[in-house]
């Protein structure tokens, strides 16, 4: 080879890297604004080629720096050819071939054969070397992005996960999530965001990361992507659950109905809204909202606590904190508020006008799903192995309530007493919902129009008094019972299912629900003794977490230390 | 999709190495012969013979699979790990699909292949167990990976696994309505309930299937709810001890009630057969 031909090689090489190292550099704010990891992965890539071609041409025959060459070239091609496979930690479906991946693999297969070419007189050998070494390579390339995958998190699927904000298409907040999650994927999005992105993600990242606390036994709930928990959203949350100017009218606040003494119910049959509007149903414990893969009584597209605190805030049907139409007033008295100011910006460090109702909603959100419940007598005996926790009574109540005769736990099983329960291991979310024949107005199964269960959403027959059940855990706090607040105490609930469904007699209200064709088949009814239905009640009380309801990090942040407000 | 796409990717490049050949077993659901579905009657599976029927569920757990070749060898066929339908040894199979009568406990996905690896060829006979390995059994289920933590799936009752959950509904009238069939390991001891038992449970009721002139590549594994009720009478059965409705149904998983082992190596289950492989009627997603 005369010394001519070999200089054309390595421009070649030297050309073929810096082309391919450039559009990969440019297409770095792209990727990024669907998902910090994949950006981040270009940004490394295209770096690394470029800074490769100043060590290729100093130390021409290093080994090494060779097999590096092979693997930026050959070795990007192949791996690209992977990701038509749909196989990156960063997409599930193959990336479009554009303009910017035809120059790029180009420039990688010609830069690879003028390598090839420069160096190695055996040049089928060194080509299938290449390929096996890529192959490593691009396995260790699959392992270094699933690991920045987990660091760094973003949407999995990237390219499809577009959907994260998704029911907070509030108008008064459009153009307000700058967070690196929450932004569509836009072309216009440059290297500022991408900075101004990153910093805000290392602020959020060096604060904190939650620390659950879990008790034992408890998985890691799962938490939305686009809503990280931090201690201080928690915080942030904390004040705002507790604060009567999140109302419009400024007489309500969430606390007013979520009581902690009474395990966030409210002890009311149904609540009043701010202005004075009855809500339909009761309301229901906090406890554990977290696990719940549906939300409220019987909604079951509402499948996070960010899209359900939204209904207090602004719903009109019923009225409860009445923030629509109010939206700038209450924004303001938060806005305006000092302590506000230092917790929204601890909480949002990146937004220069955090307080808008996204943000709201994910600081509630993250608040209540940190009430978790897991202290009981009952979790000292089965998890924490204190045997001495539950009497023989109480024993007697949880062998009755696993029963098959009873069938309780067909509903109410799982460590969180409800089938309806999701966590951060879940594959298949499980949804449920039963008609348990509490009403049969026409002997067709119908509930009172106000309360007709998952019929409201769907408005399909056979849905008709389906209700979520409720988890069990602090039962014996958050009397009245059911969605409607219609059963006074435990004892009368065991009635209710000894029987098989219930018996209104007169009224408007009457008719036999055991009879309803709708109920649900585990509800048909048992007999048993008077002595084991007060086993029962003793262990469903044995579901009570005194710490829970006495935990200062649920607690009212505005009352004077030691004094629980009401 | 993603990580489904890898696990195949490496499995195929195992098996190029290693002599050993992928197997996509194929399990099918029926009633008599018509596909199983969850928005559809039947008819006449009952000893009255005039009683109907709807499925409200209908998924099972088989484990330890193995195939039997020529020379009366037993080979282990290696489950592909996905955890999602397969863990360790144990495979989920799902035949309901959320939709009709299947709403209330179900799940929209559906699962009819069980894959794995197995090495060596010339297999004439499929073994596998309808349930779950007692070391898998009785774990904490919040901690496992799907299909194991499956909630639908948990028995708290004895704190294991509903190894066959087959609920049903009839066209009749209150206490004939619902005709739930639950089979899993009983009289489990344990400190307390809502606890993993701590000794082997009395009665493992885990049926081992076989089913022999199979062509792994042609057959497939019929579950037939029909062939199963035939002229039973109809009552719910959760594999109580006691209850005469599980002592006329057991026979017919191959088991004894009292003893909850299997009866003459369970040859007299009437559950599972095979059929030559037509095409799919339900596809994992
Ligand atoms: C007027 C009384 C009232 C107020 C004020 C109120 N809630 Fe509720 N809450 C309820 C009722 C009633 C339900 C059940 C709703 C339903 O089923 O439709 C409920 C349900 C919930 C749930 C669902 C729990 C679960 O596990 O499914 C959450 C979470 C919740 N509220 C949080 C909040 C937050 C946060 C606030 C403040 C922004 C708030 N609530 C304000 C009455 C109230
Ligand atoms: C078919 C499923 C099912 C079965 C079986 C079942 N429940 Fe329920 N449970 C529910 C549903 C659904 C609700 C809410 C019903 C409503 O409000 O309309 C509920 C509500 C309750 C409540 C009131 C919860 C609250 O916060 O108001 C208690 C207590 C309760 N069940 C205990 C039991 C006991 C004890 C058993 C066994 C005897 C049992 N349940 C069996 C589904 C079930």
């Amino acid at each position: 080879m005369t010394e001519a031909v070999k200089n054309l090689w390595t421009g070649l090489v030297v050309i073929c890297l810096g082309l391919a190292g450039w559009v990969h550099l440019d297409i770095v704010p792209f990727h990024f604004s669907h998902m910090p990891a994949h950006g981040i992965f270009f940004a490394v890539l295209g770096l690394t080629q470029l800074i490769f071609i100043p060590f290729f041409l100093f130390f021409p025959q290093n080994q090494p720096i060779h097999w590096l060459g092979f693997t930026l070239t050959g070795g990007m091609v192949i791996l690209w050819g992977f990701t038509q496979l749909g196989v990156t930690p960063f997409t599930r479906a193959a990336e479009p071939v554009d303009t910017a991946t035809i120059i790029s693999k180009l420039a990688e297969s010609i830069g690879c054969i003028a390598l090839v070419l420069r160096y190695h007189p055996q040049k089928c050998r060194a080509l299938s070397k290449t390929f096996g070494v890529s192959i490593v390579n691009v396995g260790m390339v699959l392992a270094v992005g699933f690991a920045t995958e987990a660091l760094i998190g973003g949407t999995p699927g990237g390219h499809h996960g577009h959907e994260a904000l998704k029911g907070f298409n509030d108008p008064q907040n459009k153009g307000h999530s700058h967070t690196p999650y929450a932004n569509d994927y836009t072309a216009d999005y440059d290297w500022g965001d991408v900075w101004s992105s990153l910093k805000s993600y290392l602020a959020t990242r060096s604060k904190t990361t939650y620390l659950w606390g879990l008790p034992p036994g408890f998985p890691k709930p799962r938490v939305p992507e686009d809503n990280p928990i931090t201690a201080e959203k928690v915080q942030l949350g904390r004040h705002l659950f507790y604060d009567k100017r999140l109302s419009g009218n400024g007489t309500l606040s969430c606390a007013s109905c979520h009581h902690q003494d009474k395990a966030f119910a409210d002890g009311l049959e149904r609540p009043k809204g701010s202005t004075g509007m009855i809500h339909p149903r009761n309301s229901l414990t906090l406890t554990n909202s977290a696990y719940s893969s549906t939300l409220t009584w019987a909604n079951p597209s509402l499948g996070t606590i960010e899209k359900q605190v939204l209904v207090p805030m602004f719903g009109e049907f019923p009225v409860e904190l009445g923030i629509t139409g109010q939206e700038e007033k209450v924004r303001n008295r938060f806005k305006n508020d000092t302590l506000y100011q230092q917790l929204f910006s601890e909480a949002f460090p990146s937004e220069k006008d955090p307080y808008h109702f996204v943000n709201f909603a994910k600081a509630l959100a993250s608040f209540t799903r940190t009430m978790i419940s897991g202290n009981s007598p009952y979790d000292q005996y089965i998890y924490q192995k204190d045997t001495a926790a539950l009497t023989i009574q109480e024993l007697r109540g949880l062998k009755l309530f696993l029963s098959e005769e009873l069938e309780c736990h067909h509903c109410h099983g799982g460590f969180n007493f409800t089938l309806s329960t999701v966590h951060d291991k879940t594959v298949f979310v499980e949804k449920p919902f039963h008609n348990t024949g509490l009403y049969n107005l026409d002997g067709r199964g119908a509930y009172p129009t106000d309360n007709t269960g998952v019929f409201e959403f769907t408005a399909k027959e056979k849905d008709m008094g389906k209700f979520r059940a409720p988890t069990l855990r602090n039962i014996a706090l958050t009397a009245p019972y059911m969605h409607d607040g219609s059963i006074a105490t435990l004892e009368e609930v065991i009635d209710f299912y000894e029987r098989g469904g219930r018996h209104i007699e007169k009224g408007k209200l009457a008719g036999d629900g055991k009879k309803s064709p709708l109920k649900s088949g585990f509800v048909v009814g048992f007999e048993i003794t008077g002595q084991e239905k007060e086993d029962l009640v003793a262990f469903l009380k044995a579901l009570t977490d005194e710490q829970f309801v006495k935990d200062t990090r649920f607690s009212d942040p505005f009352a004077p230390p030691g004094i629980a407000r009401k | 999709m993603r990580s489904f796409t890898i696990s195949t990717l490496m499995v195929l490049l195992i098996a190029a190495c290693n002599n050993e050949k992928q197997v996509q077993l194929q399990f099918s659901a029926e009633v008599a012969g018509t596909p199983l579905a969850c928005d559809r009657w039947y008819a006449g599976y009952d000893s009255a013979g005039d009683a109907q029927i709807q499925v409200k569920d209908f998924r099972f757990f088989i484990s330890d699979l193995r195939l039997i070749n020529d020379k009366n060898e037993e080979i282990p066929v290696q489950l592909e790990q996905d955890s999602v339908w397969q863990f360790m040894d144990i495979a989920l199979l799902d035949f309901e699909n959320g939709q009709g009568e299947c709403e209330e406990k179900g799940t929209a996905r559906t699962n009819s292949v069980v894959r794995g690896i197995v090495k060596g060829s010339n297999f004439k006979s499929i073994v596998f167990k309808l349930g779950v390995p007692f070391e898998w059994n009785h774990v904490d289920n919040v901690a496992v990976p799907s299909p194991l933590n499956v909630g639908a799936m948990f028995w708290n009752w004895q704190f294991g696994y509903k190894f066959a959950r087959f609920d049903l509904v009839t066209d009749r009238e209150d206490d004939q309505k619902f005709w739930f069939i639950h089979l899993g390991s009983t009289g489990c001891h344990a400190l307390a309930s809502g606890m993993a038992p701590d000794s082997a449970c009395l009665k493992t009721n885990i049926p081992e299937i076989r089913i022999d002139n199979f062509d792994v590549d042609k057959d497939v594994i019929v579950a037939d709810l029909g062939s199963l009720l035939q002229q039973l009478k109809i009552g719910t059965c959760m594999s109580g001890p006691a209850n005469p409705f599980c002592e006329e149904l057991f026979p017919r998983f191959g088991l004894s009630l009292a003893s909850g082992d299997c009866i003459d190596g369970c040859q007299g289950q009437t559950l599972f057969h095979k059929q030559v492989l037509t095409p799919l009627a339900y596809t994992n997603d």
